[in-house]
């Protein structure tokens, strides 16, 4: 009689995982409702994939540290175009990556202008990323839409820079987000 | 009676487990009710005076805020014609049947060269706008298109770095300089090139950022359209009726192709499709929208940003600012966005 009620619990707590697990699915996709859209919430981490060999050394991304607290708001950091030619690029060329069990995953972006940036040869750049806390953005767009590139709730740990375009490969800076 | 009790316990199990989801649904719920509206949205950019612009006079440097009252010339019309002649209409068709088209994430890049790459067939009024420094190092680049007298339109973004969003393209506020070449193939200015005078985005974007104010005005040194014609304009009351309805963009890409690997140089790219979704801001007393609109069938990508979004006739109903894993989009015109436009006209 015990071994079967704690058999139910089980079933129940899996139940209520595997719901859980749906409604967390169902949220990564925008709804539209009367007119009223809500945010997209954190949907999954998709795998980072890049061929070793598009290591580039033309373009140099440089973070000014190697720490930053986890509540911070911006993380700045440096492009040098260290190649022998301008380096078009744009916000969908830089991504936030997260280490999770020794692997590298790319966080979900919310919205990029389509403006096309430019860096001249021996030229370098400083640019920031915000990194509002998703919980803090999660409104929705009949106010407005979040100023944050990245969708995620950050927690202490490993991260990345990349910045990578098709035509000179690929980059990165590495930090950690701490308490 | 044993297999009884196991199956009783079971249901009981698996209701508590559907009353345990019930439960984490609705602090779900109460949590997305909770949420606080961040200040950036609290503020319409639209007074009872008017509309609130940031205004950048490009020759002496002077930036200031002007309130543009609301019009009162006795004009009703939701729209403005295009001045750009009809036949023009067909070099944004979609390409013959031998032409190979480019491969996009996973489906077909079929955006095409205007005109099929005859520089006579770009539409003039569209134009590859260009930031640079006052030395003339190339900053950025995007795409306006022109509506007339010497006002070119486009999106905040092309024109403005907002200094609270993301990346700091050029190291926060107006371009230091904008220049803006009709009809431009590469090499080749046949419409010669235009200088801005002055450029303004609402207020509330050079705040904040926010993508429903993205959008910019760039006048221009002299009488543009007189060499480009002009597209038309149009806004609607009920941004949902824009749902299904035909639009071409057309721009100028930086790259295209498969995993978008390939230089485009400078070139106008178009393709049509149709708006998949509209929504629209609430401003805080409700009293207007700012909606947005996006299409999931038509492929853009950076340098297209303050392309037209318009409709057959080279009527315009919005600006294309941006793109999202599953779809692009950009700024619908409104009647506060129309309205501060055609003054400048």
């Amino acid at each position: 009689m015990k071994k079967f009620f704690l058999m139910a619990i089980v079933v129940g707590l899996c139940g209520s995982f595997f719901l859980a697990g749906c409604q967390e699915e169902q949220k990564g996709v925008s709804e539209v409702s009367s007119g009223v859209i809500y945010q997209a919430e954190q949907s999954g981490l998709l795998p980072a994939q890049y061929e070793e060999t598009k290591k580039t050394n033309q373009v140099r991304l440089e973070l000014f540290n190697t720490q930053y607290p986890v509540d911070t708001e911006n993380i700045s950091f440096l492009l040098v175009n260290e190649g022998d030619k301008d380096i078009e690029y744009g916000y969908m060329d830089l991504k936030l990556e997260v280490k999770k069990k020794d692997h590298w995953y790319s966080i979900p972006v919310n919205e990029v202008p389509e403006i096309l940036l430019n860096l001249s040869v021996n030229d370098k750049k400083e640019h920031e990323i915000l990194l509002d806390q998703m919980s803090s953005f999660r409104y929705n767009s009949q106010y407005g839409e979040p100023s944050s590139l990245y969708r995620y709730d950050y927690h202490p740990g490993k991260y990345r820079l990349v910045f990578e375009t098709p035509e000179i490969g690929w980059t990165f800076s590495e930090f950690d987000l701490v308490e | 009676m044993k297999r009884n009790t196991k199956r009783t316990i079971i249901a009981l199990g698996l209701a508590a487990s559907m009353l345990m989801s019930v439960g984490a649904m609705s602090v779900s719920a109460a949590s997305e009710e909770m949420v606080s509206v961040p200040e950036s949205v609290q503020q319409s950019p639209q007074t009872e005076e008017g509309l609130e612009i940031l205004t950048k006079d490009m020759e002496t440097e002077e930036e200031y805020v002007e309130v543009v009252p609301p019009t009162n010339d006795g004009r009703t019309s939701n729209m403005i014609p295009s001045t750009i002649p009809e036949e023009y209409e067909e070099y944004l068709l979609p390409p013959a049947p031998s032409f190979q088209p480019y491969a996009i994430m996973g489906s077909d890049d079929e955006r095409y060269e205007v005109g099929y790459g005859d520089i006579n067939k770009y539409v003039k009024a569209i134009c590859y706008v260009e930031v640079t420094n006052q030395n003339g190092k190339l900053l950025g680049r995007g795409t306006g298109f022109v509506v007339g007298g010497n006002v070119v339109v486009t999106a905040g973004h092309v024109v403005y770095d907002c200094p609270n969003d993301n990346l700091n393209q050029w190291g926060g506020g107006y371009a230091p300089v904008v220049k803006v070449y009709p009809q431009r193939k590469d090499s080749q200015k046949p419409l010669g090139v235009f200088t801005a005078t002055q450029c303004h985005v609402t207020n509330q974007y050079a705040k904040y950022g926010s993508s429903q104010f993205d959008i910019g005005i760039i006048r221009v040194d002299s009488n543009i359209s007189a060499k480009t014609g002009s597209f038309g304009m149009q806004y609607t009351e009920n941004h949902n009726s824009l749902v299904g309805k035909e639009v071409t963009v057309a721009g100028y890409p930086g790259k295209i192709g498969k995993d978008l690997n390939i230089n485009a140089g400078i070139k106008q790219y178009t393709m049509k499709g149709n708006i998949t979704r509209t929504y629209s801001f609430g401003s805080p007393d409700g009293s207007e929208k700012y909606p947005r609109i996006f299409y999931n069938t038509i492929d853009t990508s950076q340098g297209q940003s303050g392309a037209a979004v318009h409709k057959a006739g080279f009527v315009a109903v919005g600006v294309n600012t941006a793109e999202r894993n599953d779809e692009n989009g950009g700024v619908m015109f409104n009647k506060i966005y129309y309205d501060w436009i055609r003054q400048y006209i």
